[in-house]
């Protein structure tokens, strides 16, 4: 493998949504639903982190802004040490081939009226890859073969209905891949296909991400499945990342009371796993007008007086291993 | 015995094909021991539930055998006689739990409706105590009464659903991929209250689910199902953690673990097999790694392995040798 070289760099990223307020006669101004606030991460080229948490945590807002269908409230994201708004702002066109996605649904991806072989083609035309049309079929049909989809020049003239969701999310995942990005979002990719086809998706996936040297932010709710996949996890709770680290850190050792939690609460097919569930209460709560103190600290079974007065700031845990949580701020001290 | 299914076949006709979405299935449910019923999409769960409840439409649907529930075969009730049994002994709860509940009404006015159909005579207030207790037992606070399905979160409409199919106390409750769409942490919780319920309420759950985290930690029993044809059935403990036929097989490795070791996942090559055409041998015959000729010449038959586990499959049938190379192991 190539050597580790920080490929997208995220600093202070915030995406706050105004929203009306209920009284506004009393308390005039705006209102905002912070849906990602105050996030800082890196990913290296040829790296795969996973980004855990509970649906509405911002997860996939963090994932729209990376790849720019998002703008950003205030923050950096660096591609190469080039901010993304420049890089947009100079070649709007040139940036979607440095950052791309693969959406959750692959049976809402495609035009349901095109081709598979016009459907891969479009983007290669688009960018100006291949000279002329025969080229491009060339490049398709060796993208699908990769991809294990033979007799490729089959799928070209194949309406996506007649395909599987598997091989509609095969082709989703070459489809980006195309376009040779340097980073990928791969946003929940295998939760609508059936289980027995899931583990070539995942491997076909990384094989070539690997081969290639594609850094990959991969979103899902199924922790096993980040176990199996990520070098690095973040654990996301109300739009901050409360816990980062090395995979199997985070997943046999946590120490955030939140990815406890999260992490009791996920079964093993062990019908024998004796892990005791941590049961915590309620829903998370709004993200609109956030207090003052963490945001977990109402749900947090090891809360104490001291979590409601302010947010925690980022401890070391361990070599790579970051928390945000005042039970490892006391420790150090 | 509470629920005992025998030869159940049910063929979807259609006008120039037939689906044959279940075949032959045998299985028996005891009181308190729920079951949890998994396969892949197509592998006929679904159908085998609706059959349960008598939801299938009978002028394009054939359902042969015998459902027999409480000592009375299901399937050879008329409608007017089955109306006894539906959601008052046996309910059902759904996966889109958004999509069942209407969106104009108020949560409460659901509870309304299905009482004043069973008994006329209840009045407003005994509705809403009966109906506080059943949000008491599923963790909802009384105020969700007067609230709009928008209103409230996927874990709390799913809550809702599970209190809509206790009203009347049923004996078998059907979950059909109740939890899928939820998150982990709700998830995680509902499945803890729903066995909590068990203490409380006499209730024998089926889960319809593809997920065999489901099935690990919320049930007793279990059945797999593939195209149709039932594959292996027996405790949740014998089955996953000594599983036989090579799907089951097949299936568990395509999990990958979430403690201990990491290990590496498989999936199954291959893709399900045309329901329109009944197979005569195994219908995992194109997709097992262990498969000979007499796979897909002739149906494996049932065979018991001791105690409740049953698997379907020639590697344990007539012929058993010692030297067959099992393709998949765990």
């Amino acid at each position: 493998m190539t050597e580790l070289t920080t490929l997208l760099e995220v600093k202070n990223l915030k995406k706050w949504y105004p929203c009306r307020r209920k009284n506004r006669l009393f308390s005039p101004g705006k209102e905002w639903v912070k849906a990602v606030d105050g996030i800082d991460l890196t990913v290296n080229s040829g790296e795969v982190v996973g980004i855990i948490g509970e649906s509405g945590c911002g997860k996939s807002t963090l994932a729209r802004m990376l790849i720019g269908l998002e703008q950003p409230t205030t923050g950096e994201i660096r591609y190469n040490g080039r901010l993304s708004t420049d890089l947009i702002r100079d070649d709007k066109k040139g940036f979607h081939r440095i950052a791309q996605t693969v959406f959750q649904n692959p049976f809402d991806t495609f035009t349901p009226n095109d081709r598979i072989g016009s459907l891969l083609m479009r983007p290669l035309k688009m960018h100006n890859i291949g000279s002329d049309s025969a080229e491009r079929r060339e490049l398709c049909l060796s993208a699908l073969e990769e991809g294990g989809l033979i007799p490729a020049a089959d799928f070209l003239n194949r309406y996506p209905h007649e395909l599987s969701g598997g091989q509609l999310q095969r082709i989703s995942i070459l489809r980006s891949l195309l376009l040779n990005p340097a980073f990928m979002v791969v946003d929940e990719p295998i939760s609508m296909l059936d289980v027995s086809v899931r583990a070539d998706i995942l491997a076909m996936l990384l094989v070539l991400c690997r081969q290639k040297g594609t850094g990959i932010m991969f979103i899902s709710h199924d922790i096993s499945v980040i176990r199996y996949v990520s070098d690095r996890v973040a654990v996301m709770y109300l739009g901050r990342i409360v816990e980062t680290g090395r995979t199997d850190d985070i997943i046999l050792h946590p120490r955030h009371p939140y990815t406890e939690a999260l992490l009791s609460n996920c079964s093993t097919i062990d019908p024998d796993d004796q892990t005791e569930v941590i049961r915590i209460e309620g829903e998370p709560p709004s993200p609109v007008g956030t207090g003052p103190g963490c945001f977990f600290a109402e749900r947090c079974p090891k809360a104490s007086a001291h979590c409601w007065r302010a947010y925690p700031s980022v401890t070391k845990a361990g070599e790579s291993h970051e928390v945000s949580c005042f039970i490892y701020q006391r420790e150090q001290r | 015995m509470l629920l005992d299914i025998r030869d159940l076949n049910i063929v979807y006709r259609m006008r120039n094909k037939a689906i044959y979405a279940v075949n032959n299935v045998n299985f028996s449910l005891e009181k308190g021991k729920s079951l949890g019923i998994i396969g892949e999409s197509g592998s006929g769960k679904s159908t085998l539930a609706m059959a349960i409840l008598k939801m299938h439409n009978l002028k394009n649907t054939e359902v042969t055998g015998q459902i027999i529930f409480e000592g009375r075969d299901l399937l050879a009730l008329d409608e007017k006689q089955f109306k006894e049994y539906r959601w008052t002994r046996i309910a059902a709860v759904f996966q889109k739990s958004m999509n069942n509940l209407s969106p104009v009404h108020k949560i409460g006015t659901h509870f309304e409706d299905i009482y004043r159909v069973h008994e006329p005579d209840i009045s407003s207030s005994e509705i809403r105590e009966r109906v506080y207790a059943l949000f008491h037992m599923v963790n909802l606070s009384p105020r969700v009464y007067t609230c709009y399905p928008h209103e409230l979160s996927g874990g709390m409409l799913q809550r809702v659903s599970i209190a809509l199919s206790l009203i009347f106390h049923p004996t078998l409750l059907i979950m059909d991929e109740s939890t899928t769409a939820l998150d982990v942490i709700t998830q995680g919780q509902i499945l803890e209250e729903i066995k909590e319920l068990e203490k409380v309420v006499d209730v024998t759950r089926i889960m319809i689910t593809h997920d065999l985290f489901v099935v690990a930690t919320a049930c007793q029993q279990i059945l797999v199902l593939y195209a149709g044809d039932m594959m292996e059935y027996g405790d949740v403990r014998d089955v996953l953690n000594h599983p036989m036929h090579p799907y089951t097989k097949a299936l568990i490795a395509s999990f990958p673990s979430l403690r201990g070791e990491k290990r590496e996942v498989h999936s199954i090559p291959g893709t399900l097999p045309d329901l329109s055409v009944k197979t005569r041998g195994c219908a995992f015959y194109d997709r097992c790694r262990a498969h000979r000729e007499i796979c897909r010449q002739e149906k494996p038959v049932v065979c018991q392995t001791g105690g409740l586990h049953t698997v379907c499959c020639h590697l344990y049938g007539k012929i058993r040798e010692t030297d067959v190379k099992e393709g998949v192991n765990r």
